[in-house]
């Protein structure tokens, strides 16, 4: 107890408390904005703590941290689109639900339980403290193999009314993640001789494409985010709040979640907030199914991943094992202050580690108390036009991107997955599964190797291993089970000639590699072979249905298909032009601009407006904050060209 | 005025900002993710550098990983930049690229200007205090597993020269995520060593009172740690000898900072002198110093001469060792 007065009396100092309260409003700015993260804000942050004493600094760069995964939940509700990689399961029945014209109950609900969620990782941090090692050193690489394949499973409850359409996404996501270089040989497999691609594609830059660029375009078609005829919840927030009460068993157990796997390292967010809404998805409640509103599936995923940064400083304290790169960064944090994680800081500074607990606690009420504050006027947002909301959105997923690696191939990755989601959206393959194989399969091959090489093969005989492994049967195989039993299916008039051309493109990509895998070596094949294979056999069980489907000609599917290409072309190619054309500041305003040229809506000064309010964002955080070196907008060569000598 | 007329003022009003590139700035560009080794490095520099520069200008650090930093050695030799506003830091690794990975045309080391190297110490390979792997002797004759990332980094590179080089019986794994995760790995006895640990790391928290520090893997004996006996004591035959001294070569030239091939003469004195005085700056070597890193720098002039030198050794050699790596 004395300890805990301790570090009370250390941060509940004005300036430190100032400081915490910075770092919270600086990490709610990063979450909103798609692409940037937690790891973002620390590369900023860092430096200003130079001067600061330990207690003020990591109240400051902790405040940021706790509350980034807060905030993500806005893009993600609102428009659809991830600020985060660890919202994407928040979009699922966030953004059903803003469709619904509840947008204000899915941001209540899901902050509140981020703040539940939160304060439950800081609790569980708190009382892990005295066995943090132990519980580490617990799980070894065949346990994360089976904790992501038992994550893996939750791809049977993101496939809707087509399971196999399901199955054959994720594989597709895992096909694609195997670009790059093997982790066991180290030989390139399908780089296209392209170094950029020696380290796969790059997840961020997939995460929007398959997300923000498809619900964009549909935003756009639909006129705005909430459907017409939709009633606007009054007084949502507040019923979002009691959603989070009366679902607190849901919430805890969530929170569990995601601290307990927060804390081993290689579990990564996304595996967490899967397991989380698949859990809640086992007993949906009353309501709609998952998937189409269900404020269950907003409360889960929000508890764990706001949880699971409690856990995560566990082996970074414990061991001084850093499990991600943003809490190596932290690492760095600690020995620039003097400070060396490890047994003897738990020892001997037990009240500053105290205080980083307190820090997370009340980093999450402070953040999630602005964000419920903030909830009325953005819920509103789901009121206003699309065309004045979508190309600033755009604009700011444009500079997600490039932010990446600032390199020009990042538009063409854009480009190249925006039109495979647009597909994906339109022909109803599940986005959600493939992004989950794009994510788990390369840690999947790589657990599996680690595990191979340690112990051959008798870490399939640990417990853990068995349970988690023979759940993930057991889940399957009901699910299989209700698909047969209780799914009508989906009918080949629903879907049409687009589906089967999709359909055959994953086909000849399955195929493709599977070829390709012939000339690598076994142990650099052997998963991709497989993954291939599978897809091709699930290809084959669905070819009927993708033939008839062949010789359906769905009314209005040219013009669908038609708005979907000049979205990609026009908006996002033309966004990536100007971007490169004119620099980071003026290319988006430009864009904005002739957005609303070309919409017609909205009206000149709005349009300034909001051009302006995108060049100062960005000015803001890319060159004041982050500065960052940019590649020559065009239009500077040109000059330099015509300047003489 | 027309609204169209309007719409293109305006956006010729906000292009402005973007057609001030402010000149004052330097960009240290690191070829690794955040919070590893060469971005701290990178970091605390450019905290100082900017005093020793002229003009004082701002240093900004920005990081673009991938592939174990050619990505960024590859933009470095095809930078247009003439001004020295554009500098980075790469694996050392890729300064023995013409030696290891003949086929690599995205980076040239006898291109690209080096600025300077911030620690030549020697590379060491540890065993945890509870796996009994306590001397040379019995790392050399064990049967255990020693942890690496990919097959290109040190962690795989020197243990696969040593088992090579001197018939050993561990077995490498491979695939770890990152140095830290084979940490952990040791910590709950699933491997039991790691290869090519330099000395930040060594002298960072418990790392001495945990670990042993099994050998010292350097071209020359540095003897930096009491006790530690030399690696290539152990290696007679000449030829050998020889070759794992190239494979070694990497780790005296270490944390390396480079210019593009572009940069100017003028632009290249004046960021060559920056570092110099940067070498002997007591606030800036008290502020690595407090970061736990280990430096004993290296002048640019003196890294190019050493990497002509490994560079033209006996092709026998090289293919040697080029061998012992595989």
């Amino acid at each position: 107890m004395d300890v805990l007065f301790a570090a009370m009396g250390d941060l509940f100092v004005p300036m430190r408390l100032v400081l915490m309260l910075c770092g919270v409003v600086f990490g709610l700015v990063i979450g909103v904005i798609p692409g940037l993260g937690g790891l973002f804000g620390l590369t900023i942050l860092i430096p200003l703590t130079y001067t600061l004493d330990p207690v003020a600094a990591f109240a400051l760069l902790l405040g940021m941290a706790s509350v980034t995964t807060t905030s993500d939940t806005i893009p993600a509700v609102l428009i659809g689109v991830p600020g985060t990689v660890g919202a994407a399961a928040t979009v699922m029945d966030g953004h059903a639900m803003a469709k619904q014209g509840k947008s204000a109950r899915a941001l209540g609900a899901a902050y509140s339980a981020s703040l539940v969620g939160g304060l439950f990782g800081a609790l569980l941090l708190a009382m892990a403290l005295p066995v943090l090692r132990p519980l580490v050193l617990l799980l070894n690489f065949g346990d994360l193999f089976a904790i992501t394949a038992f994550g893996l499973t939750m791809v049977a409850m993101l496939s809707g009314r087509a399971p196999l359409k399901g199955m054959v996404a994720a594989l597709a996501g895992a096909l694609i993640a195997f670009a790059g270089l093997d982790p066991y040989e180290g030989v390139e497999r399908w780089t296209l001789g392209q170094i950029y691609l020696w380290d796969g594609v790059p997840t961020p830059i997939v995460f929007l494409a398959i997300y923000a660029v498809p619900e964009l375009a549909g935003l756009l078609q639909r006129g705005r985010i909430q459907v017409a005829d939709a009633v606007e919840d009054a007084g949502g927030k507040r019923q979002g709040i009691g959603d989070t009460l009366r679902n607190l068993p849901l919430v805890l157990r969530s929170g569990g979640i995601g601290a307990l796997l927060g804390a081993v390292p290689g579990v990564g967010v996304t595996v967490i907030e899967w397991i989380a809404y698949g859990d809640a998805a086992r007993r949906p409640g009353k309501g709609p199914v998952f998937g189409e509103g269900n404020v269950r599936g907003v409360i889960a995923p929000e508890s764990a991943n706001n949880a699971k940064e409690g856990g995560s400083l566990i082996p970074t304290l414990a061991f001084g094992v850093p499990g991600s790169a943003s809490m190596a960064l932290l690492l760095g944090a600690f020995m620039l202050h003097g400070l060396v994680p490890g047994p003897d800081l738990l020892r001997d500074e037990a009240p500053f580690v105290v205080s980083l607990v307190l820090t997370i606690a009340l980093a999450n009420l402070v953040g999630a108390g602005l964000c419920l504050a903030l909830t009325r006027p953005l819920s509103r947002l789901a009121l206003v036009p699309a065309p004045v909301l979508v190309p600033v959105a755009l604009a700011f997923v444009g500079l997600g991107v490039f932010q990446t690696g600032r390199d020009p191939r990042d538009f063409i990755t854009l480009l190249v997955f925006s039109a495979l989601g647009l597909a994906m959206k339109r022909y109803g393959w599940s986005r959600p599964a493939f992004t989950l194989g794009l994510v788990l399969a390369p840690n999947l091959e790589r657990f599996f190797f680690l595990s191979w090489q340690i112990s051959g093969w008798s870490w399939l005989a640990q417990p853990l291993v068995i349970l988690l492994l023979g759940l993930s049967a057991l889940l399957l195989g009901r699910q299989v089970y209700r698909f047969s039993r209780e799914t009508p299916g989906v009918d080949v008039a629903e879907t049409g000639r687009g589906d089967a051309a999709l359909g055959l493109l994953l086909a000849l990509l399955a195929a493709g590699v599977l070829g390709m895998c012939l000339t690598l070596p076994i142990e650099a094949a052997i998963f991709p072979a497989l993954v291939a294979g599978l897809m091709l056999a699930a290809m084959l069980v669905m070819a009927p249905r993708l033939w008839r489907a062949c010789r359906v000609r769905l009314p209005g599917e040219a013009a669908g298909v038609g708005s979907d290409l000049r979205f990609l072309i026009g908006g996002a190619g033309g966004l990536a032009l100007l971007i490169m054309a004119l620099g980071h500041l003026a290319g988006p305003a430009c864009f904005i601009l002739l957005s609303a040229l070309w919409l017609r809506r909205p009206g000149p000064f709005g349009a300034v407006l909001a051009a302006a309010f995108a060049t100062l964002v960005s000015w803001a955080v890319f060159d004041l904050l982050a500065r960052q070196s940019w590649p020559e907008p065009w239009i500077g060569s040109l000059f330099q060209g015509l300047m003489p000598g | 005025m027309p609204m169209a007329s309007r719409f293109v003022v305006s956006a010729f009003c906000l292009m402005l900002p973007a057609l001030s590139v402010s000149a004052e700035d330097v960009t240290i560009r690191v070829g690794y993710g955040p919070g590893g080794s060469y971005d701290s490095m990178a970091r605390v520099i450019a905290d100082h550098l900017g005093d020793h520069l002229p003009g004082s200008p701002n240093v900004v650090v920005e990081n673009l990983p991938g592939a174990g930093s050619l990505k960024l050695a590859k933009l470095v030799m095809e930078s247009t930049e003439t001004d020295g506003s554009q500098i980075a830091t790469i694996s050392s690794a890729l300064a023995l690229a013409p030696v290891f990975d003949p086929d690599n045309r995205a980076y040239d080391p006898r291109q690209a200007h080096y600025l300077i190297s911030m620690t030549s110490a020697a590379s060491y390979c540890i065993t945890p205090k509870a796996s009994g792997i306590d001397t040379l002797d019995a790392f050399l004759t064990g049967e255990f597993k020693v942890g690496a990332t990919g097959k290109a980094s040190t962690t795989y590179v020197f243990p696969a020269a040593i088992k090579k080089a001197l018939d050993t019986n561990y077995q490498i794994v491979t695939g770890f995520g990152s140095a830290t995760e084979i940490d952990l790995a040791m910590e709950r006895g699933d491997i039991q060593a790691r290869c090519g640990i330099g000395m930040s790391n060594l002298f960072n928290g418990d790392m001495l009172e945990r670990y042993n520090v099994i050998t010292e893997l350097s071209r020359e004996p540095k003897h930096e740690i009491d006790g530690v006996p030399f690696l290539l004591d152990r290696i007679s035959d000449p030829e050998t000898h020889e070759a794992m001294k190239l494979v070694l070569s990497s780790s005296s030239i270490h944390h390396p900072f480079v210019a593009p091939p572009a940069t100017s003469e003028e632009a290249l004195d004046d960021l060559l002198a920056g570092f110099a005085a940067l070498a002997t700056d007591e606030d800036f070597l008290a502020d690595a110093k407090k970061r736990g890193l280990y430096l004993s720098m290296t002048d640019g002039p003196t890294v190019e001469a050493k990497i002509a030198e490994y560079l033209a050794s006996d092709p026998a050699v090289q293919d040697l060792a080029r061998e012992l790596v595989q």
